[in-house]
């Protein structure tokens, strides 16, 4: 693998992503909705930290949108 | 009017979101119950799909308060996790607690629960936690800093009504000042007016409403049952007796005779 590269899980899918970019550089390549929320490794990120926090190999990304609920 | 978590609520009635034939009967529904509060989730947006936009689209175009859940968590860190992000999707800082801790009846696991919502009361969040009807877990529910609690009328999703009115009897007389919304296990309306009727201050249903045959009546009839039911509750209902006693009046009966 491209050492510029990286691996992580996005909503339990395998994706191959830039390495060296933020989660706010690397979002719109993640999702097109308007209204989502983001944890990385279990561990809620607010929007204001978006762009600090650097993805690293082998991290796991859950990017949840407003659905219906009981 | 009726109050809950420092709100004043003009509905006894809490809807689910989830099941409707379309998100148009799902906002008509909702319109046809009166209802205040809608119950609301956080899923992976689906892959291709722009997933549930039109529910949302037709969910935003009501004026009511959202309550997310957590519904599927099976730890008090995946619900922890997932109200933080709820709080922030949703703009709101109620979460209905849902750590669930057997998959065949979606029981509420009670410890899980507890923890949960003594993290997420510290983190400001009002927490209406699922729960069973157990006395001492609500106890140690309120202990960790909720104000109300959601005791299940029976498993979710199986319309079988209030299983242990006894036990949910109890938690109304302990729990005299702790609003008390029984949520899921209910029907038909009955069963919500029967809730209402022994003291519990409000109910939350989805599939009773969702899967009935014609969902926007039945959002009006439960409607009307929780009306009913919180009417005979302040009304004060009369004592059970072992023994009939005739409601005529006996003196005067014609025909009688005394013995000779």
């Amino acid at each position: 693998m491209n050492e510029a590269q990286i691996q992580v899980i996005c909503n339990g899918a395998p994706r191959t992503l830039p390495g060296a970019r933020t989660l706010a550089e690397l979002l719109p390549a993640l999702t097109d909705a308007c209204d989502f929320a983001v944890a990385v490794n279990e561990e809620f990120v607010p929007k204001s930290a978006y762009g600090a926090l650097r993805l690293a190999d082998g991290d796991r990304i859950e990017l949840v949108v407003p659905m219906e609920g009981g | 009017m009726w109050r809950v978590a420092d709100v004043e609520l003009d509905s006894r009635l809490l809807i689910g979101s989830s099941l409707y034939p379309s998100p148009r009967v799902m906002q008509e529904a909702i319109r046809a119950a009166g209802a205040a509060v809608v119950t609301v989730s956080v899923r992976r947006q689906q892959a291709g799909a722009r997933g549930g936009e039109d529910f949302w689209a037709a969910l935003r175009a009501l004026d009511v308060r959202l309550l997310p859940n957590t519904a599927g968590c099976h730890s008090a860190r995946e619900a922890i996790t997932t109200a933080e992000m709820a709080r922030e999707l949703f703009g709101t800082h109620w979460i209905k607690l849902e750590v669930i801790g057997d998959d065949y009846n979606l029981q509420p696991d009670p410890f899980g629960l507890v923890e949960a919502a003594r993290e997420l009361v510290a983190q400001g969040f009002e927490v209406f936690p699922y729960c069973t009807e157990d006395l001492v877990v609500g106890e140690k529910l309120v202990a960790a800093g909720c104000r109300v609690l959601m005791p299940w009328g029976a498993p979710i999703g199986t319309a079988r009504g209030l299983l242990n009115p006894y036990g949910l009897r109890t938690l109304r007389e302990r729990l005299p000042g702790i609003p008390l919304i029984v949520d899921a296990g209910l029907g038909v309306p009955s069963h919500a007016a029967q809730a209402l009727e022994l003291g519990c201050d409000a109910v939350l249903l989805n599939t009773a409403i969702a899967q009935a045959t014609d969902p926007v009546a039945m959002a009006a009839a439960f409607r009307h049952a929780v009306l009913a039911g919180r009417l005979a509750f302040e009304a004060g209902r009369m004592p059970e007796r072992d023994l009939a006693q005739p409601s005529t009046p006996v003196v005067g009966t014609p025909f009688w005779q005394q013995q000779q």
